[in-house]
């Protein structure tokens, strides 16, 4: 449940609570620390790190269905929100047709971006299930790649749209 | 940064009662605030909860909850349809989905920046902002926003921006044009309304963004031409003085030379589809 507001307690913390990953979590943060801090924090380091200004889209979860930059949200904004990481969507013995379906078109190479390219998708296809070049283009516009290019996604993402659709 | 305290308002009264304390920040969106927060911060006031995310329609206005975002602009019926799907237009424009999922039209506004889209929008078509201070809301021209009189985010909140609905004769022009698409440095946006009735100007806005805090426009030569018959020769005179006009905010650059020529470009290719119906 959203609390109307936090307050330090002893230790100089603030006590949060979220769903993560479909797991309800009680966590303590400090007030200057970001999402993308939190979750890596934790333990999930599927999400990247990368320009940490908002523009490149490494670090994107989702937010209440939403993709989000995770590294320029405030850790306490999520408090009583549902957030999902990769680590969330699927895994290496069982992993999601989006996974599946970026490593049949060889959308991948170095992977830095790629589990943000994944969770936009995941937000795109949860809203859209059959998103056209153009939607995909527009979805994917904030996860830069700078290994793969940008036409595989789009193949991928055709792909996963059709896998989930079966 | 050492914030001490969090509040998450779920009413306007709540969350202006709580604007102005000392080392306080407001954050909205979160796309600019948090990462520009004062080290000096110890209380964050968050609009995450404000019921202001709506986008709806009245007899008078078009009217977006400060809260809404670029996403739901973008996706709305009425922004899609309204001033031939100008908003719409605009706000697919901004930056990268993950933005446009996050950003805010009051953080927009709150934050003067000459890359912010609202600014332009809002200058092109006449918008008014609901602001609320504390114990009474008003609505204000959005250009007061800038005055120094309110502060949103601490002497006020902006909670709607509204859009007349008084200009169903007008034909509407949005473009945001760089030399590559992730530039920042050669961006223009134009927002453009013309209302030709009978071959002749009624009424015209060539609000040009990007150029400087502010969007620039030149109420002299819209004065000017009112009345005017439409045609050739009168469109290359209004381009060319917006270009003069573009190119005099900063005349050594060559970045706003490109700006300038851009928007000479932009209003011939508006005004000559006006000529053409």
């Amino acid at each position: 449940m959203k609390k109307k507001e936090l307050s330090l307690d002893k230790d100089g913390k603030f006590d949060i609570s979220f769903v993560l990953n479909a797991k309800e979590l009680k966590v303590k943060i400090s007030g200057d620390e970001t999402l993308l801090e939190l979750i890596r924090r934790l333990g999930y380091k599927g999400t990247k790190k990368g320009c940490d200004t908002g523009d490149c889209g490494s670090c994107t979860v989702i937010v209440n269905k939403k993709a989000t930059l995770s590294c320029i949200i405030p850790a306490f904004l999520v408090d009583g929100c549902e957030v999902t990481t990769i680590e969330g969507i699927g895994s290496i013995s069982n992993p999601h047709p989006i996974q599946e379906a970026f490593v049949e078109a060889g959308a991948v190479q170095c992977g830095y971006c790629v589990p943000g390219m994944i969770m936009s998708t995941k937000a795109l296809l949860d809203e859209n299930g059959s998103p056209s070049d153009e939607e995909i283009k527009h979805a994917l516009d904030g996860n830069l790649c700078r290994c793969t290019g940008y036409v595989k996604q789009i193949e991928a993402v055709n792909i996963a749209s059709k896998k989930i659709k079966k | 940064m050492k914030i001490k305290k969090i509040y998450f308002p779920n009413t306007v009264r709540e969350a202006v009662s709580l604007l102005g304390k000392k080392n306080s920040v407001y954050i909205a969106g979160s796309t600019y605030s948090f990462k520009n927060i004062p080290e000096n911060t110890e209380i964050a006031i968050c609009g995450r909860d404000l019921p202001i995310s709506y986008i709806k329609k009245d007899q008078k206005y078009l009217i977006l909850g400060a809260g809404s975002t670029f996403d739901q602009i973008e996706k709305n019926k009425l922004c899609s349809s309204l001033f031939d799907g100008l908003l719409s237009k605009a706000a697919s424009a901004c930056s990268s989905q993950l933005i446009r999922n996050m950003a805010t039209v009051g953080g927009n506004l709150a934050h003067l920046n000459a890359f912010n889209l609202f600014p332009v929008l809002c200058s092109s078509l006449n918008a008014n902002v609901r602001i609320s201070l504390k114990g009474f809301s008003k609505i204000i021209s959005w250009k007061e926003l800038y005055l120094g009189r309110y502060k949103p985010g601490i002497n006020c909140l902006i909670t709607e921006l509204l859009f007349p609905l008084n200009l169903s004769r007008n034909k509407f022009y949005f473009k945001k044009v760089s030399k590559i698409k992730s530039s920042w440095d050669s961006y223009i946006t134009v927002c453009f309304r013309a209302d030709i009735y009978k071959k002749k100007i009624k009424d015209l806005r060539l609000s040009v963004g990007a150029v400087r805090a502010l969007p620039y426009i030149d109420e002299a030569l819209e004065k000017d031409v009112i009345g005017k018959e439409i045609n050739t020769e009168l469109i290359k005179d209004i381009s060319s003085r917006l270009e003069s006009g573009v190119l005099s905010l900063h005349a050594n650059s060559e970045i706003n030379s490109y700006r300038a020529s851009l928007a000479k470009n932009l209003s011939t290719d508006f005004l000559s589809g006006l000529m053409e119906d």
